[in-house]
């Protein structure tokens, strides 16, 4: 496996990691770039810990939770929604390509949807660290 | 101006509505104004307002939540008023506003004063000076972006002055101060100043009220007005949002059916 990009996951204890798990279950291939953390909701996201993890090396991150409405503590995820799209014009701003930092839903039945997601995170990465170096 | 301040703080403080003043003073010399805090009617002479005084003194209000305060204030000062009252930082019985006509502050705070009418409220988007700024800054690359806050932030010496002025930075634990964990330490770190200054920015979206005191206070000249421009612009964009108005917090509340275009599948 080519781990030329590190990816840190943040996925929600309730659809997402489980989701995770079920790829696993499911024997489903994916990228081993993706570093996972278990947080109890996507309302949880402290901004800080997503600068932290650029701070310290992390090319790409991912955060992941449940669907809107179906979210174990019902609301939860509505709130990290508002605070990504603030969250994502400021690193933006910052000059963090947006490539770097992407959100989705991820429920626990979608195992197959998960590698996806990480597939494209991993070339999307890929892709921006290309263009960082080919410049 | 300052006969009229100076008749206003004695009767306020003669018929004991306020416990103190926070106004301004003559500093070391003519050219500059400190704040000062005055509880007895013997100082108010001391008090003046003119283009020198540029502090921000809703910084004192929820230090001082407990006494009640009469506060001198230009428009933009009473713009982080409404905002403290309205995140219960200070009884709205506590305090008196002693509002004063700014005319204008002087050249040098230019990038303070742009886009305001006198009246403070300064017009959110794009019409301002700084505004056009932000719109221009966000069309350059991520990395001509980066670039320019490498080099605006290898100056910060991370003294917190911007943190210290702010009147929405009350948080008595600031996440600066906190050891576990141990976001930043005290080790020269261009990163974590960054680290610094965007955490800080999250932490006021949509409370900031674009009053620039901590573009101001830098002592490295950080253009720090960009950033809280640039957040006002996205609560606004985003939320429809503006501080300081009579509205729910972007992240206090949710509408079910909103930002599906962006990113989400």
């Amino acid at each position: 496996m080519n781990k030329d990009v590190n990816i840190i996951g943040f996925l929600c204890n309730w659809c997402s990691y489980a989701g995770a798990d079920l790829t696993g279950l499911s024997r489903i291939v994916y990228p081993t770039n993706i570093k996972i953390i278990r947080i109890p909701c996507t309302g949880r996201m402290d901004p800080v810990l997503i600068m932290e993890a650029f701070h310290n090396g992390a090319d790409g991150v991912l955060v992941s939770g449940c669907h809107p409405g179906d979210c174990h503590y019902t609301e939860g995820n509505y709130y990290w929604r508002r605070r990504h799209a603030a969250l994502k014009r400021l690193l933006d701003f910052f000059g963090i390509d947006e490539r770097r930092f992407q959100a989705t839903w991820v429920s626990a039945s979608e195992g197959k949807r998960f590698a996806e997601v990480v597939k494209k995170v991993v070339d999307d990465v890929r892709d921006w660290k290309k263009g960082e170096k080919g410049e | 101006m300052n006969k009229i301040l100076q008749e206003t703080a004695r009767n306020l403080l003669a018929q004991t509505r306020v416990d103190v003043i926070i106004g301004y003073e003559e500093g070391y010399d003519a050219f500059h104004a400190r704040p000062v805090f005055i509880s007895s009617i013997a100082d108010v002479d001391r008090l003046i307002f003119n283009q020198y005084c540029t502090n921000n003194l809703a910084v004192y209000l929820p230090i001082h939540k407990k006494l009640k305060i009469g506060i001198v204030a230009k428009g933009c000062d009473v713009a982080s008023i409404r905002e403290l009252i309205k995140e219960h930082q200070i009884p709205d019985e506590n305090v008196v506003v002693i509002d004063v006509v700014c005319e204008g502050a002087t050249e040098r705070m230019d990038a303070k004063c742009a886009g305001c009418d006198g009246k403070g409220i300064k017009a959110v988007v794009g019409v301002d000076k700084v505004g056009d700024e932000v719109e221009r800054f966000e069309e350059l690359s991520a990395k001509e972006k980066e670039a320019f806050w490498d080099k605006e932030f290898a100056r910060c010496i991370r003294c917190y002055a911007c943190r210290q002025i702010c009147p929405i930075c009350y948080c008595p634990d600031c996440f600066v101060n906190r050891t576990m964990p141990k976001y930043l330490n005290e080790a020269v770190d261009n990163e974590k100043n960054k680290l610094f200054s965007m955490i800080r920015m999250m932490h006021v979206f949509g409370r900031c009220t674009d009053c620039r005191a901590c573009s101001n206070a830098c002592p490295v000249g950080i253009p720090l007005h960009l950033l809280t421009k640039k957040i006002a612009m996205d609560a606004l964009e985003l939320f429809g949002y503006v501080s300081g108005q009579e509205q729910e917090h972007p992240f206090s509340t949710f509408k079910k059916d909103e930002l599906m275009e962006k990113g989400w599948e």
